[in-house]
């Protein structure tokens, strides 16, 4: 082949510009610690940097979401031992008054004791985190359980638990509720329904009725006719017809299931429920069975602490006789340990968790490190060399380009 | 018989003052772009006759001197096809190249502030308003921030993309422009070359008119003949756009089916011009294929993610039972916007699952902010955030392949080059050792002379 100066030239140009290329590609790696900068450099692995920093970032989420939530639960953790201290203390005073002769004088200093009681245990149950009630589910604004003036404990709250995303499909129950630590009546029913709105088939009446308490019964119709009844319309019905309990629709393995909740502790809101005709709506949903008594799990109204606590202070104040109290407040004692219990299961949970993100979050770390991080001892030396392989070409082609024929003519 | 001599010697003088000026010629265009080196063809004149005493031959034929037959061209006119063919496929992949990397530019991934973090920020936005506390005013007004900012980061990618359209549709105009006066230029060559050719070589006008086809080849797909007078006709896709001293315009002429871009029409008949290659067809690829395919993802994104988060809002309760309200208003990424309801006053936000005792229920924020891995797209088997990792993910392979076949093309381009300045280029070299030649010759045909006249002095003296 031919050569001509300017053959020459050029290619000593485009290997100084490769040469440099690599210099500058080196460098830039070396200034941001990127192997790459931009999506094209290289597709596949920047494909799974984005990938990866997604993930990190739900993760970066889901710890904030414990983070914020597991104060609230140590919060109910020291609240429920002040609740158990509390009713050691209530258990100690119906000691006292059982062996106590009786002395007109001490009831009713013992009664007032147990009304201070009360508004102890009142106080705790009302206990908040960061301006939210932690026994009161969803119901933030409102205090959950206030003494009425008729003696009975209303709960203003929901039946609901805090919950933190932890990953994302599951989602970790961080609280307790206080219609269960402090038992309200509710009863589950046991039908699952494929879907709240779909129409409930074979009804033989579309009322039925809920007794809360001394209260009279409430009678509830539900549609236009027994082939109008949907399960979102019964608890719609129930929580518009001014009884005092809430439905709510639960979700579960069998399907969409109601759930009654009166609204007041213990024995005072004891649920009586009947259907218009047998074969009714709450059959149906398998809350009751066609004599009206109840079959869905229901909790146990006599581990009514407050509402016992309330019938103590009066039976006391008359002098009267407490063993059917004492024993409530037994079962209360050992219902609040339950909890007690479940919340250290739940704290230890949300550790878990925590500790396990922490150690997902710094494989992840790794990962992307190894993927898009530069090896700096290797690029520092690939640009040394680079750079010396520029200067030799610099070197040479200053020489290669210079002498022609006419230098020595 | 001795002024035989001097005319031998002229002619020698004449042939090689001659060839030296093809050399002086050919090192001041060393430099010149196109130029194809020349070299000079000598050749002996016609002999003439003298008498000769011999058995069986009376005459002999002696030489009279020397002669410039041609001054040559040295040019390989198959590897100028080679260049125009690489010309047209390079030209095509620059302009991919080129507005890919814009496109590129415009997503700005990976980044803090690309559509990436925007969209994990705002569903990030949700969770918080979900738990703890989703009566919190602080985290609504945060979240309508992020949604703002989301919809504000797609309208000002889309925007991008679409004056990127726009430019290329300019740029299209003036490449059509371009190729019309390179083919007036070329068209004006045929004629003189022609012309010159008749009379002589038309060396430089051949030189300038390969260099413009080079030109018109990389700019759009053509079709080169050269017939025996010199003439060259070109075609673009089965049309003429030259031939001989005729040229056949094309032009560019808005068209109301694809948003007032301009389509490529032969002039005359305003039919389109069928456009395979060159900087024109990446121009146009770009401009209806390419960049459109990135509008169209970003479209579906915003539909998609607007259409999914409503549907879960509407359904939702706000902090006073505020429920059927959209969170997003808008028909595509470029009109994206939070409802101004919900901006006005973020306690709309339906953040609550039911509508009693609403203040702490989270779960409609919750399951807007779990859209966020919802397979939802491509018939159910991509989420929000996967479709768009995607989009940027196929964006990046499409461009690192536009540069890969920019590498190639100029690889391949610097080869040819090579070649043809091998052939055609001027090597100082070579031109410094045949001017040692020639000016040796002139010298001896100097001395020849000298000699001539010194054998013609001692005839005078002889005479005196």
């Amino acid at each position: 082949m031919r050569i001509t100066n300017n053959i020459v030239a050029d290619q000593v140009l485009v290997g100084m510009q490769d040469n440099l290329a690599q210099v500058s590609d080196l460098q830039i790696q070396l200034s941001s610690g990127k192997k790459f900068q931009k999506v094209s450099d290289n597709p596949v692995d920047m494909a799974r940097v984005m990938r990866l920093q997604d993930q990190m970032n739900k993760d970066t989420q889901y710890a904030t979401n414990l983070d914020n939530l597991t104060p609230c639960l140590s919060t109910t953790d020291s609240t429920l031992s002040n609740l158990v201290t509390a009713m050691q203390s209530i258990q100690q005073l119906t000691k006292q008054y059982q062996n106590s002769a009786v002395q007109s004088s001490n009831n009713t200093l013992m009664s007032t004791n147990m009304d201070t009681l009360l508004g102890n245990v009142i106080d705790l149950a009302n206990q908040s985190y960061n301006g939210r009630y932690i026994f009161g589910g969803n119901n933030t604004a409102t205090k959950p359980f206030q003494l009425l003036a008729d003696g009975r404990i209303k709960y203003s709250g929901t039946d609901d638990v805090l919950k933190a995303q932890v990953t994302d499909t599951e989602t970790i129950d961080l609280s307790v509720n206080g219609n269960d630590l402090f038992s309200t009546h509710s009863v589950l029913g046991n039908q699952g329904m494929g879907s709240s709105t779909s129409k409930i088939a074979g009804l033989t009446s579309n009322t039925f009725s809920i007794k809360v308490g001394a209260d009279t019964a409430v009678n509830i119709s539900v549609g236009t006719g027994t082939s109008d009844v949907t399960l979102q319309g019964v608890a719609d019905a129930i929580n518009n017809s001014g009884v005092q309990a809430h439905a709510y629709i639960k979700d579960s393995p069998q399907g969409a299931r109601l759930k009654i909740v009166s609204d007041y502790v213990g024995k005072d809101g004891q649920l009586v429920l009947s259907d218009g005709a047998a074969g009714g709506v709450l059959e149906h949903l398998g809350l009751i069975d066609n004599t009206g008594a109840i079959v869905g799990p229901q909790t146990d109204t006599s581990a009514g602490l407050m509402d016992t606590m309330v019938s103590l202070s009066k039976t006391m104040k008359a002098g009267g006789d407490i063993t059917a109290q004492a024993a409530d407040i037994n079962t209360a004692y050992q219902n609040v340990l339950k909890y007690q219990g479940r919340v250290a299961i739940l704290t230890q949970n949300a550790d878990n968790r925590k500790s396990m993100m922490t150690d997902m979050s710094i494989k992840r770390q790794d990962l992307m490190s190894s993927i898009w991080d530069v090896d700096m001892v290797k690029a520092t030396s690939d640009l040394s060399r680079e750079t010396a392989a520029y200067q030799a070409s610099i070197q040479a082609g200053a020489k290669i380009i210079m002498p022609t024929l006419l230098d020595y003519i | 018989m001795i002024s035989n001599g001097i005319e031998i010697a002229t002619s020698a003088l004449i042939a090689h003052k001659y060839a030296m000026d093809v050399i002086g010629n050919n090192i001041a265009n060393v430099n010149t772009p196109g130029y194809s080196r020349e070299s000079i063809v000598l050749q002996t004149t016609d002999p003439t006759i003298i008498p000769v005493i011999s058995n069986n031959k009376p005459m002999a034929s002696l030489g009279s001197g020397v002669k410039v037959s041609q001054i040559q061209r040295i040019r390989n006119e198959f590897l100028d096809t080679e260049k125009q063919n690489l010309s047209t496929t390079s030209g095509e992949w620059s302009q991919t190249s080129q507005n890919l990397g814009i496109v590129e530019s415009t997503f700005n991934e990976p980044s803090s502030t690309g559509i990436s973090a925007g969209l994990n920020s705002y569903w990030n936005a949700w969770q918080s308003v979900a738990s703890p506390d989703p009566s919190s005013s602080a985290a609504r007004t945060t979240l309508v921030s992020q949604g703002q900012l989301l919809a504000n980061q797609l309208s000002t990618t889309r925007k991008g993309l679409t004056d990127l359209q726009t430019s290329n549709d300019k740029d299209i105009v003036a490449k059509v422009q371009t190729i019309n006066d390179l083919a007036d230029q070329i068209a004006t060559l045929n004629g003189q070359i022609v012309k010159s050719q008749a009379s002589g070589d038309a060396n430089n006008l051949l030189d300038k008119r390969t260099q413009l086809v080079g030109q018109l080849a990389g700019l759009v797909n053509i079709d080169y003949y050269q017939d025996a007078t010199g003439s060259a006709t070109i075609g673009i896709g089965g049309g003429f756009l030259v031939s001989n001293i005729d040229v056949a315009h094309i032009q560019a002429k808005p068209d109301s089916m694809n948003k007032n871009f301009n389509n490529v029409v032969w002039a005359d008949s305003g039919k389109s011009v069928s456009i395979t290659g060159g900087e024109l067809f990446g121009l146009i690829q770009s401009r209806d294929v390419k960049v459109q395919s990135y509008i169209d993802g970003l479209d579906s994104l915003a539909k998609s993610l607007m259409s999914q988060v409503n549907a879960v809002h509407q359904a939702g309760f706000g902090l006073k039972g505020e429920t059927g309200l959209n969170f997003f208003v808008g028909t595509n990424a470029s009109d994206m916007t939070v409802n101004a309801e919900l901006v006005y006053d973020p306690s709309k936000i339906a953040a609550s699952g039911q509508n009693v005792n609403m203040s702490g229920n989270g779960d409609t924020a919750a399951a807007i902010a779990n859209i966020r891995t919802k397979a939802s797209l491509n018939s159910g088997s991509t989420s929000i955030n996967d479709f768009y990792q995607n989009l940027i993910s196929k964006m990046g392979t499409a461009t690192s392949e536009a540069k890969t076949k920019v590498d190639m093309n100029t690889a391949m381009m610097t080869q040819v080059d090579t070649q043809i300045a091998s052939v055609s280029g001027v090597s100082i070299d070579e031109e410094m050792s045949n001017m040692i030649k020639f000016e040796h010759a002139y010298g001896a045909a100097a001395k020849y002379i000298a000699t001539v006249q010194r054998t013609l002095d001692d005839l005078m003296a002889v005479l005196k």
